[in-house]
């Protein structure tokens, strides 16, 4: 192949724009005498509104829901989608995973790591969600999940401007350096106590998140990537 | 529309011979979009699909490169709809206005710091390419 002189590559024009893929989020929606499993752009952070990304039940891999005393109450799983959870549950936890995941030159692939060509990539994904409807000492203290925000006191009544301190716990114990984001911003690390501050920007629907990436065990995947949510309601402030 | 810049076109040909497939390298104009995760890391390797004003059968259907960027040549001036995706959820839907044939976006569109980078130093080295073709004429 004869190449284009010098002289003609040097006219090459370029014009670039950035753009930011979005990602998805997990909430809960009360609804009725319980709650649905949401997922897919939550309303607080897409500027396009709510979408909802279609999921196979499947994902839901625990549910915990305790009374304010932090006792645990029933709590009945459907199995279609969207999947409906009935129960009064003052803290409801909710653990998703979608499995293995590799990025590869044909794209994300649904795989593990020893089954995709060519992977360039690949994670354990997880997601979960923890949703305050009443404050007590079933919210105050960790659920013992495998990745959890916790808040150190009351979030329910919160007023706009106001902090409210939280931790980023693994299994009951502090993750440091874990990224959290308001309504999808970010908003900084997790000290080495896995404490950070957020303060409240809005009322209705709160949304905190924390993500983190940590090595994983086996050769099916390179990282296990867990992002968690905690999601309270306050009044429609003016 | 006026082109942003008046360029020279390289013409490359060359022949498969199985089944006479030819092609042509042309330099020219080109909108490129560059596509980041959240964390800013590439959206490489990802489905993508361009759409001319107005229309629903994708201009072009394919894939990011490996840092994220997808390239198209508007053929008309219009808002270009852009799409891409990925098999685990994430993705975006938004489209970049161009001011016609040769595609060059409208400024407003959001010149990033690269993108204006890119436009400072393509303008130094397409005067220089022009330039260099003077004093081989005058030669």
């Amino acid at each position: 192949m004869t190449m284009p002189s010098r002289q003609f590559l040097l006219g090459l024009s370029l014009l670039s724009l950035a753009t930011t893929a979005a990602a998805h989020d997990l909430w809960v929606e009360p609804s009725g005498g319980g709650y649905i499993v949401r997922y897919g752009h939550h309303p607080q952070v897409s500027h396009e509104g709510a979408r909802e990304i279609a999921y196979s039940p499947s994902i839901v891999k625990s549910v915990t829901c305790t009374d304010a005393a932090g006792s645990p109450s029933t709590a009945q799983v459907g199995s279609t989608p969207p999947v409906e959870i009935a129960g009064d549950c003052a803290v409801l936890y909710v653990l998703t995973s979608s499995g293995y995941w590799s990025k590869t030159p044909a794209g994300t692939k649904n795989l593990k790591k020893t089954e995709a060509s060519s992977p360039l990539g690949s994670w354990q994904s997880f997601e979960s969600v923890k949703h305050i409807s009443q404050w007590g000492a079933g919210a105050a203290k960790p659920l013992g999940a495998p990745l959890e925000i916790v808040p150190a006191a009351n979030p329910l009544t919160l007023q706009d401007g106001e902090k409210l301190a939280l931790r980023v716990l693994a299994k009951g114990q502090p993750v440091a350096n874990a990224a959290v984001t308001y309504d999808g911003k970010p908003r900084g690390e997790t000290d080495a106590d896995g404490a950070m501050n957020i303060r409240i920007k809005h009322g209705g629907l709160q949304l905190i998140q924390a993500s983190t990436r940590t090595p994983h065990a086996g050769p099916e995947a390179d990282e296990v990537v867990h992002t968690t949510a905690l999601t309270f309601a306050l009044g429609k402030h003016p | 529309m006026r082109p942003f810049l008046v360029l020279p076109v390289a013409l490359l040909a060359g022949t498969l011979h199985a089944h006479q497939l030819s092609h042509e390298v042309q330099t020219g104009s080109a909108v490129i979009v560059e596509l980041r995760y959240g964390d800013g890391s590439p959206f490489g390797y990802e489905s993508a699909e361009v759409y001319r004003p107005a229309e629903s059968i994708p201009f072009l259907a394919g894939r990011t490169d490996a840092n994220g960027r997808l390239a198209f040549v508007p053929d008309r001036a219009g808002d270009w709809r852009i799409k891409a995706f990925s098999e685990d959820g994430h993705g975006g839907d938004f489209t970049v206005a161009t001011t016609g044939e040769g595609g060059t976006p409208a400024p407003s569109a959001g010149l990033g710091t690269v993108g204006g980078l890119a436009v400072g130093l393509s303008l130094l080295f397409g005067v220089f390419g022009l330039w260099s073709l003077f004093l081989r004429k005058q030669s």
